[in-house]
């Protein structure tokens, strides 16, 4: 066999350059050979889930505090966690619902944490962010001084215009009869459709980046067709 | 910020907002039931649902990839009006679950949703479906119910990440009807170049107000819309005080600009 | 277990059984009384996070911060119990295709097998990686360790087909744009406009059109037209208009964000779900 051979049937450079095809050939078509890699890449997911919940939660948070480290109360978990598949019977059903309702309350109090904490500070950042709608005196000497004025003034009115339009699109309580609303409304769809592709722009060379990565791991890593 | 201690006229606000949502559910709970405007989109999920019982094709339903979180819980609200509309038309719905706890919560959600509109026993085992919790992996597996099931009418709500687009785009080749709404505005222009309709921005926490049209949802988005008068006021406030602080240069006046510029501000 | 007696044996007992009994206690409660039950312990799993915020904290930390790694671990542990909600579901829907032959049946066992295969071969990867799994056949193949099985599944397999799949994504936005632009409304057109300039602007290709317009006058003062340049135009829509539509788009979220964790917490919220009788 030569080196080269070998260096193709090499097992995990082979598994994942067959993955590699077989998923992408998604694009043209969904097909067998997609299928195949598709049930492969499920399966070993699951399993990877599987371990994940024992090597990184179940054995050093449960397991090992109460084996090794003397915390029997972990134990009293159990019973807790047995009671998601109360949801398989009729009897014990509203004890799943139960713990889901301690997990809505969990996931309703980290929410009421961020927005206060994290998402707050954002907000009120806008409060007094610096946007005068009168410019600054002119800087002495600058030859541009009336052009950078007026920019000044332009941008932030536009900031503020944004904001005000962007905002009065989101208000669902007020019917938008009247036609300064209505039109308010519909410029801050505009500008909202305006926003999101600057972030689609920004996003697609990101992505045919990740296309690259997978060609050279073919046409180099695995074919040693491309040098370098 | 990290304390409500370490900026109470923040934290005072937090409060502040809170009262005000909570005051007009309870208001709209004793019957004040509020108005609220036509979001484009929702409109089409009836629509979307019906062509797919009239093709004999199934409806697919995915709650975002993220775990149990206020976001995927909206997300279900959202789904258990779609699973209703599916009862009533008997056709069949399939969703994708990419956590455990979210795969009982829906299961029950579906069940309910099913039951409530009188038609229990199109629930089947099966319906909701665990594929696994790799983003990815996930996402192939979604593509290929899509495909496989041959599925008319695609509801994509909650938080999606770069997977959102192969959603979207395998749902364009099956040919399905798509709707979608997410709270990660990165993904929303996908969204937009490859659904059929998109909720933007909070219209994700309107819609299931909107579907349901009950009085406590519904007093829950009107309150939301008066914090959102009240913070563009504060905003209008900031900007204005600031404007004025470069043409006022003394006296009283420009102390108590100052004075509330300097409140508004965060440390 | 190691290192611990009967004692500790029976610690553990008996904390089984004041838990069972807890839990017994809540079942023989009467059923109107459960969805008061579940607002309770609903109301109390959020508590500890309002507490935490709310409580005076001078020096940045309170008495209920250092609760942070208990809470979210209790968290973590009780709700990976439920992983088997999710593997049940997975493997019941496989094993239900394989006992009735249904078509694409194979597949199933594809799926079964590599989820057997990544369980057993990542458990003993923790614990004898060492430990031979495929013993040396002569001149056709040499033996294979665990640690080696699982690196063939988790770097040859699972970690190139995530790589894949997330790279697919280059086909697929490419698509996408082809139908926005093909697309005759004025939003699609805002849209695609913001798009390619933004997407111009950040290309070598993109910005040399416009690298005519010097940066500089000839006298070296700041020429005003360079505002004009490509890129330039590109990051005065990503600050200037970007950034406040995002701001917009903010204060709805998280008022959204507020209200709906609000309703979950005080039990407030409405559906089939909350309605149905228990």
């Amino acid at each position: 066999m030569t080196e080269y051979l070998k260096h193709l049937l090499d097992p995990v450079l082979l598994f994942g350059a067959l993955g590699t095809i077989a998923i992408l050939s998604l694009v043209f078509k969904e097909n067998r050979f997609y299928r195949l890699f598709e049930h492969i890449f499920l399966g070993l997911a699951l399993g990877y889930d599987l371990e994940l919940t024992w090597t990184t939660v179940l054995k050093p948070q449960f397991w090992d505090a109460m084996v090794h480290d003397g915390q029997w109360a972990w134990i009293m978990a159990v019973p807790v966690g047995l009671m998601f598949y109360g949801v398989y019977t009729q009897r014990f059903a509203w004890m799943s619902r139960l713990v889901f309702g301690i997990f809505f309350g969990l996931a309703a109090g980290t929410a009421f944490q961020d927005f206060s904490a994290r998402f707050m500070p954002q907000v009120t950042r806008s409060f007094a962010p610096n946007k005068s709608l009168i410019p600054p005196p002119p800087t002495p000497g600058d030859p541009h001084a009336l052009l950078h004025q007026v920019s000044f003034v332009l941008n932030n009115f536009l900031f503020l215009g944004i904001v005000v339009c962007v905002l009065v699109y989101f208000l669902f309580a007020f019917e938008q009869k009247n036609r300064a609303v209505l039109r308010t409304a519909q410029l801050g769809r505009w500008v909202l459709m305006f926003s999101f592709g600057a972030i689609f722009g920004s996003t697609i060379m990101t992505r045919m980046a990740l296309l690259i990565d997978r060609m050279y791991f073919i046409f180099h890593d695995w074919l040693r067709l491309v040098k370098g | 910020m990290q304390h409500a201690s370490e900026n109470w006229w923040v934290s005072g606000l937090v409060v502040l907002l809170s009262l005000i949502i909570i005051g007009k559910v309870l208001s709209a709970q004793r019957g004040r039931v509020p108005f609220i405007r036509r979001i484009p989109g929702l409109n089409a999920i009836d629509e979307a649902v019906g062509r797919a019982t009239e093709m004999g094709r199934p409806v697919m339903m995915v709650p975002g990839i993220s775990g149990l979180d206020v976001v995927t819980l909206q997300a279900l609200s959202i789904f258990s009006y779609v699973a209703r509309a599916v009862a009533r038309f008997g056709n069949k719905s399939i969703m994708a679950t990419i956590d455990p706890i979210v795969t009982g919560v829906a299961e029950e959600t579906l069940r309910d949703a099913y039951a409530d509109a009188g038609r229990p026993e199109l629930f089947e085992e099966g319906d909701v479906r665990y594929l696994t919790g790799q983003q990815f992996a996930f996402a192939t597996g979604v593509a290929g119910i899509l495909i496989r099931e041959k599925v008319a009418a695609s509801f994509l709500f909650g938080a999606f990440y770069a997977e959102s687009l192969i959603f979207a785009e395998v749902g364009q080749q099956v040919g399905a009807i798509q709707v979608a709404g997410t709270t990660q505005t990165n993904q929303i222009p996908f969204l937009i170049a490859a659904c059929d309709y998109v909720v933007i921005g909070d219209e994700f926490y309107a819609a299931s107000a909107y579907l349901s049209r009950d009085p406590t949802l519904l007093g829950s988005i009107v309150g939301q819309d008066y914090c959102k008068l009240l913070l563009l006021g504060i905003i209008l406030i900031g900007i204005i005080s600031t404007s004025l602080l470069t043409l006022i240069h003394g006296g009283p006046v420009a102390h108590l600009l100052h004075t509330l510029v300097d409140f508004l501000k965060v440390k | 277990m190691p290192g611990h007696g009967a004692a500790y044996f029976g610690k553990l007992a008996f904390g089984l059984v004041v838990m069972f009994a807890i839990l017994a206690g809540l079942q023989a409660a009467p059923r109107r009384s459960r969805k008061i039950i579940i607002a309770f312990f609903t109301f109390l799993g959020g508590l500890y996070f309002a507490l935490e915020f709310f409580y005076p904290a001078p020096s940045g930390e309170n008495f209920l911060t250092g609760y942070q790694p208990l809470v979210a671990g209790l968290g973590a542990v009780i709700g990976s119990f439920a992983i088997g909600l999710g593997v049940f579901s997975l493997v019941q829907l496989h094993l239900r295709t394989l006992s009735r032959l249904r078509p694409g049946w194979g597949y199933s066992i594809v799926l079964l097998v590599s989820f057997v295969a990544m369980t057993v071969f990542g458990l003993m990867n923790e614990y004898s990686p060492n430990a031979t799994v495929i013993p040396t056949v002569g001149g056709l193949w040499q033996s294979q360790n665990a640690h080696g099985m699982f690196r063939f599944l988790f770097s040859g397999g699972l970690s190139n087909l995530g790589s894949a799949t997330f790279s697919i994504i280059a086909f697929y936005i490419a698509s996408a744009a082809y139908r926005a632009f093909r697309l005759r409304s004025i939003e699609a057109t805002l849209l695609m406009a913001a798009a390619l300039i933004v997407m111009v602007g950040s290309v070598s290709f993109g910005t040399a059109l416009t690298a005519g317009i010097h940066p500089k006058l000839t006298d070296g003062s700041e020429n005003p037209w360079a505002n004009l340049r490509i890129e330039n135009i590109a990051q005065w829509l990503l600050m200037e208009v970007n950034t406040p539509a995002q701001r917009g788009i903010l204060f709805g979220l998280t008022l959204g964000l507020l209200a709906t964790s609000l309703r979950y917490w005080l039990s407030l919220e409405r559906g089939a779900y909350f309605d149905k009788e228990l």
